[in-house]
């Protein structure tokens, strides 16, 4: 972790900083990942300095906007001091290095499984009155605080193993004489949220193709999701063509705030039995592949087995019209209440550094997202033909870098499954 | 007022200051034997959009282009064909945004009224540059491009910022004398930024199966062109 304040609020980016980003470019090795803390006062400068690892196809830095996650960490109860000295746990999630035993990762919730849930629910109310599209919201938000309190419950006693050297060297355990299983200064559970983007895009489509067009009822929409939509490629092509988060549309973005805003505070007022809180997130982890083969095909035309994206990203059948308006839908929700962590992804095809004014046009983009209030992103340079040639010829690529999720590695080690991910991604995006 | 358009491509990145958003128009009055978007020559083809429409889907992402100098490029086919819509284009992102800045690709080949109308709108001009004779566009482009040239030497004497760029086709247009030529043609452009030699596209073919059109240039595209740098005689001053 580079960049960001120092604890009492000056800026920590020095010569250090400048070198480490200089040597990564230089060394070209997976590892360490640099993370970059900026806010709205970093210069571009910065940036290119960022772009410059970017260019190379390191898969990193990843960003974080200390304008969003101080506050974010305050907001649940971390000292400010504390909290300007945040750093990341292995991939993204934000936490206090020395003084917590936060765990960051221990649930999430899928927003698509709740969406499908609250369509059955209301699609079974039927006859009871005149459906709205806002009784579909209403039920798909309660669904996600059901699960929310669920987790809260699912949690009630939790067992570390003790853990002596880590204790040794985190603040407090030696003078308290307590292990840090017992709990440390921050006791905080994070939690992630899946699918942000297909529930949002399910949403949208439900909307305009049950109540606007009105091309076909709830309950007839909900067969359609359990048989793959079988019969009716017009329903799936209006699904397909239904607005979709990423492309500066307001029709999806809206939604995209209200549910965000609804996850971030789905656990306001609850604690665990250490005293701590939950952080809901818009990280993903392992879950987004998971999450996705609980659920039969989505509202959004997404049929069934087909991936969600990870973390915070569109969804991975969606053209989108290029990587500001993803920048500019992403950072419309208030990301503050959902700063577990969890990057907006992005791809740049490697022809964007042509000219050597390219950093700086990147690097602008990166600016953009964290002038607009985004937490955390991920900015990657790729070429789907280099890609589609390292799986037929691995051996002629054994350096190629690509950056999965939370971490980068070398494309030829992975498993097909994440190959074929990041191939789609960037066949998108491209 | 309606226009037709071949694509709206954000975040492109060589076409001019700072990122922009390019506007492909539809519909090209040229043959280039060497076109790498056959599909956007018709003029049928593409989209029907109105002015409002393509100012809209601009000014969604217009906050970044002016935060990071950038803007709007209009490009095509040739957008001078459709110059009029260009204008109304124009026209009403600068009610709604005042700090765009706008460039425009084009071959040249328009009437000098409309070409002057245009450019005198832009803040950069991307001006091709195919060949420095009426022999190289007939034959190869398959127009008559006196208004081509006279457009050019007008543009050298606007004052408006242009970059000159030179599609190198193999054993076309790469040649020393050809490129000779387009030399003498820009010299003593006070204006001129700086000229740009684009590698023929060996895909170029790809597309035009799809299109039921064969694809037989008539030039060897597996040669690398010769893209050995132009000398630009300086301005006299
Ligand atoms: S001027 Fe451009 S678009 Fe028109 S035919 Fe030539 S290469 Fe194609």
């Amino acid at each position: 972790m580079l960049g960001g304040v120092t604890r009492d609020g000056k800026c920590a980016f020095n010569d250090l900083s400048r070198l480490c980003l200089k040597a990564c470019g230089e060394l070209k090795l997976v590892d360490p990942k640099i993370n970059l803390r900026v806010d709205k006062s970093t210069p571009l400068s910065i940036f290119e300095l960022g772009t410059e690892l970017t260019k190379e196809g390191l898969g990193f830095p990843q960003y974080a906007n200390d304008d969003v996650v101080i506050p974010a960490l305050t907001r649940w109860g971390y000292a400010l001091e504390d909290a300007r000295d945040y750093s990341v746990a292995a991939c993204w999630e934000f936490l206090i290095p020395g003084c917590g035993m936060d765990i960051n990762n221990i649930d999430a919730v899928n927003f698509v499984g709740c969406l499908d849930t609250a369509l059955r629910i209301v699609a079974q109310r039927r006859g009871d009155a005149e459906l709205s599209f806002d009784d579909v919201k209403a039920e798909f938000f309660a669904e996600i605080r059901r699960r929310a309190d669920a987790i809260v419950e699912k949690y009630r006693h939790v067992e570390i193993l003790p853990g002596p050297f880590v204790s040794a060297i985190s603040t407090g355990c030696v003078a308290n004489a307590r292990d840090l299983c017992k709990g440390g200064r921050y006791n905080n559970f994070g939690i992630h949220g899946t699918g942000i983007a297909v529930a949002v895009d399910s949403l949208a489509s439900v909307r305009e193709l049950v109540f606007e067009k009105q091309l076909v009822t709830l309950s007839e929409l909900v067969t359609l999701l359990d048989t793959d939509f079988a019969g009716r490629p017009d329903l799936l092509a209006a699904a397909k063509a239904a607005p979709k988060m990423g492309n500066a549309d307001s029709r999806a973005d809206d939604l995209a705030k209200e549910l965000v805003d609804v996850w971030g505070h789905a656990f306001d007022g609850k604690k665990n039995d250490r005293g701590g809180v939950f952080r809901p997130g818009t990280g993903s982890a392992m879950y987004y592949v998971w999450h996705a083969r609980e659920v039969p095909a989505s509202a959004d035309g997404r049929l069934k087995g087909l991936p969600f994206s990870a973390n915070y990203a569109p969804s991975l059948d969606v053209p989108v019209k290029g990587p500001v308006s993803v920048v500019k839908s992403f950072t419309e929700p208030d990301l503050v209440p959902v700063s577990n962590g969890g990057p907006l992804t992005i791809e740049i095809h490697d022809s964007a550094f042509l000219e050597p004014d390219g950093v700086t046009k990147v690097a602008q983009l990166v600016k953009y997202f964290i002038d607009r209030g985004g937490h955390q992103m991920q900015i990657n340079t790729i070429n789907r033909e280099t890609l589609l040639d390292a799986q037929a010829h691995p051996e002629r690529h054994r350096h190629l870098i690509v950056r999965v999720w939370g971490w980068s590695g070398y494309f030829i080690e992975l498993d097909k499954c994440f190959q074929d991910q990041i191939i789609k991604r960037v066949e998108l995006k491209g | 007022m309606t226009g037709r358009v071949f694509e709206i491509r954000e975040f492109t990145l060589q076409d001019g200051p700072g990122p922009r958003t390019t506007v492909f128009l539809q519909g090209c009055p040229l043959r280039c034997a060497w076109c790498h978007n056959p599909e956007g020559q018709e003029f049928g083809g593409g989209r029907e959009m109105t002015d409002l429409e393509v100012a809209d889907e601009v000014i969604k992402t217009a906050d970044f282009l002016v935060g990071s100098g950038g803007g709007v490029t209009f490009s095509g086919g040739e957008p001078l064909s459709q110059a009029g819509f260009v204008l109304a284009v124009i026209d009403r992102l600068r009610r709604a945004e005042s700090h765009l800045t706008y460039a425009i690709e084009t071959s040249g080949f328009a009437s000098a009224e409309v070409y002057r109308e245009v450019v005198a709108k832009m803040d950069l001009v991307l001006q091709d540059v195919k060949f420095p004779d009426l022999e190289g566009y007939r034959r190869w482009t398959g127009v008559d491009a006196s208004s081509i040239f006279g457009n050019i030497a007008w543009l050298k004497d606007s004052g408006v910022p242009f970059v000159a760029r030179i599609p190198c086709i193999p054993g076309v247009n790469d040649t020393r004398e050809a490129k000779d030529g387009v030399a003498r043609l820009l010299a003593g452009a006070p204006n001129l930024l700086k000229v740009e030699l684009l590698p023929y596209n060996r895909l170029a073919g790809a597309k035009y199966a799809k299109l039921g059109r064969s694809y037989s240039p008539g030039f060897d595209g597996n040669r690398v062109p010769d893209l050995s740098p132009v000398k630009i005689v300086p301005s006299p001053n």
